[in-house]
């Protein structure tokens, strides 16, 4: 259960593969992989900005489409950098509904950093549920 | 044969034909040697493959010599798509908008600079942005930058960031017709407008190259392009349109596969080509958007020359009319453009998608700038930071709709790269060699190594046999700045 980082399929970008037990926790792998691919080191990021994310999808591969997207956008626009706190999502009126609490911290010329995520990309994505829980797989640009 | 579906058609081009897999609209054509070719991944050919089903497309899906794999196309693709009965897919152009390369020239030698060296190159890396966070050079809102998005690179310019000379000599004149900024996301304008001049990081870059007179292969030519040899020192410039342009596309992205076979039943082997048909309000709406990055990307390059060159006046303590700093062109490598080409002995006006591929028009075609008439269009080829890069020249007879490399193309992902090359090793060996680095980031650098990209050299004598483009001279990096 966690991340991994992979070159599977891409050689200019990033592939992130989740496992967990809980579709919660696939976001918050997601989040820490995330996280990883920008800084050396993700103990750069202590935590003294929390902030509430809310995205909302009809499936749980767009909701993580969604999500980093958003972790995109705080980052290009608030310069926050972020590591997942509670995460909370539920079902209603036939769409997921995510929550995020989230402690970030703001980027700046102290940070050792590795690589720009650009985007989320579509290509292969996927966030899926079978016997053992769920997965997920999703090509970042960079 | 790597491939066995795979058929050969010269020494430079490979085809997979239309009935290999089901879906194929046309026929898919790699432009390779056999070497580089059997250096391109698997994923290219399933990521070509797809690219040949999309709607509209014509003669054949491109990939070119220096292909490797991405996402939705791979990078090097080429599609030239019917307006009237097509599509248009932000997959078939990429994130970063009009990513791009600007080449200027200077009067300058290696020697004149080499006493400043260490103090130019310092200051180009305080003075202009790069890596992650922080702004760029200009800050823009509301109707400023909506006027930014619809005149790129010239309102720049009419901003006292540059010369009219510069406009000209650029691919669209600096400036794209058919921007729309109601197109346009609040988001894409909070990503982008505090970023307006800056590198950015991945592969980006600003560097200083020289000419030398044995990498001139085509005097005449290099002579109107002003590459004079003798040490020369020049300035390249790749990036695009920075988190403006990714918004763009992540937003119309989204909207392309909410519809993409709900209201319009096309059916896409790869979410990434989620597309729309060009005559429709999504596929309009896109491509307004889509032209107000392209600008962003003109005026995003055209910012950072306009600061290179207040360092060099200062630092050299020299007039710019001394320095001689000329603009030589500015090309796109991820676009879709409106073009009219000849299909089966009728035009045909196309939108021509290139991803990672670059326009290359030929002698006495349309869009050239008048002092290039004769040649054709430069073609800027930015190679690893490590080996170099190339000017070539669009040529008569491209069958890739005019498309020819972007680059050298990538022949090992960025973790493999990780593990070959240590940042700080390749820093201390490229400065031993008498070549200057700037990076924010060791890890980035390793990515970014010579090794992990295909031989240069390889890429521009596969792309000259296959007739894509040919090559004027070879720039050799002396400093380099990556974000």
């Amino acid at each position: 259960m966690g991340y991994e980082l992979l070159d599977e399929g891409t050689f200019a970008d990033v592939a992130v593969k989740c496992k967990a037990e809980r579709l919660e926790d696939i976001f918050k792998y997601n989040s820490e992989a995330f996280a990883a691919i920008i800084l050396d080191d993700t103990d750069a990021i202590k935590g003294n900005v929390k902030k509430i994310l809310r995205v909302q999808a009809d499936e749980p591969d767009l909701l993580l489409f969604d999500f980093v997207n958003e972790l995109i956008y705080q980052k290009d626009v608030n310069n926050l950098l972020f590591l997942p706190g509670n995460i909370e999502i539920e079902r209603q009126d036939g769409m997921l509904h995510l929550v995020a609490s989230m402690k970030g911290e703001r980027i700046g010329k102290k940070c050792s950093f590795i690589v720009d995520v650009k985007a989320a990309t579509m290509h292969e994505l996927s966030v899926i549920q079978d016997n053992e829980g769920w997965a997920s797989f999703m090509i970042l640009d960079v | 044969m790597k491939y066995e579906y795979m058929k050969q058609v010269n020494s430079n081009l490979y085809e997979i034909p239309v009935e290999t897999v089901k879906g194929m609209r046309v026929p898919a054509r790699i432009y390779a040697s056999a070497e580089l070719l059997q250096d391109m991944d698997d994923a290219v050919m399933r990521q070509i493959t797809n690219v040949a089903m999309l709607p509209g497309i014509q003669e054949y899906a491109f990939c070119m010599p220096d292909g490797h794999s991405g996402y939705g196309f791979p990078i090097g693709g080429v599609a030239a798509i019917d307006i009237e009965n097509g599509v248009i897919s932000p997959g078939g152009i990429g994130f970063d908008i009009n990513c791009g390369v600007r080449l200027a020239v200077t009067n300058l030698t290696k020697d004149d600079i080499k006493p400043y060296m260490k103090k130019l190159m310092d200051a180009l890396y305080s003075k202009i942005p790069s890596g992650i966070g922080g702004s760029g050079i200009v800050s823009l809102a509301d109707q400023k930058f909506d006027e930014a998005m619809v005149k790129g690179a010239a309102w720049a310019v009419a901003n006292g960031y540059g010369e009219p000379e510069d406009l000209v000599m650029c691919e669209e004149k600096g400036c794209i017709q058919g921007a729309e900024p109601a197109s346009v996301s609040q988001k894409a304008r909070d990503r982008g407008g505090k970023q307006l001049g800056s590198l950015g990081s991945g592969n980006h870059y600003l560097e200083l190259q020289v000419v030398e007179d044995k990498n001139i292969f085509n005097r005449d030519a290099a002579d109107v392009l002003g590459l004079k040899g003798k040490g020369q020192v020049v300035c390249m410039i790749h990036c695009g349109s920075r988190g403006f342009g990714h918004q763009v596309a992540t937003d119309y992205l989204r909207k392309f596969a909410a519809v993409v076979n709900s209201k319009y039943k096309i059916d896409i082997p790869d979410r990434e080509l989620s597309c729309a048909p060009f005559d429709s309000e999504e596929g309009r709406d896109y491509f307004g958007a889509m032209n107000c990055a392209i600008n962003i990307a003109f005026l995003n390059r055209q910012l950072i020359l306009h600061r290179v060159r207040e360092v060099f006046c200062d630092i050299l303590r020299k007039s710019p009319a001394e320095i001689g700093f000329n603009q030589v062109y500015d090309v796109c490598h991820n676009t879709a453009k409106l073009e009219e080409h000849t299909v089966n002995g009728k035009k045909k006006k196309l939108i021509v998608h290139r991803k990672g591929a670059t326009r290359a028009f030929s002698s006495g075609m349309e869009e050239i700038p008048d002092a290039y008439a004769k040649l054709g269009q430069p073609v800027l080829i930015g190679g690893s930071m490590e080996t170099g890069s190339y000017v070539m020249l669009g040529k008569e007879g491209n069958s890739a709709f005019y498309s020819t490399v972007h680059g050298s193309g990538r022949v090992m992902s960025r973790k493999q790269a990780k593990k070959s090359f240590k940042g700080q090793d390749l820093l201390l060996n490229m400065e031993s060699k008498g070549m200057h680095v700037r990076t924010g980031s060791y890890s980035g650098l390793a990515e970014e190594a010579g090794g992990a990209y295909k031989n240069i050299d390889e890429v521009i004598k596969a792309t000259e046999s296959a007739g894509l483009s040919s090559s004027v001279a070879r720039l050799v990096p002396l400093g380099t700045i990556k974000g």
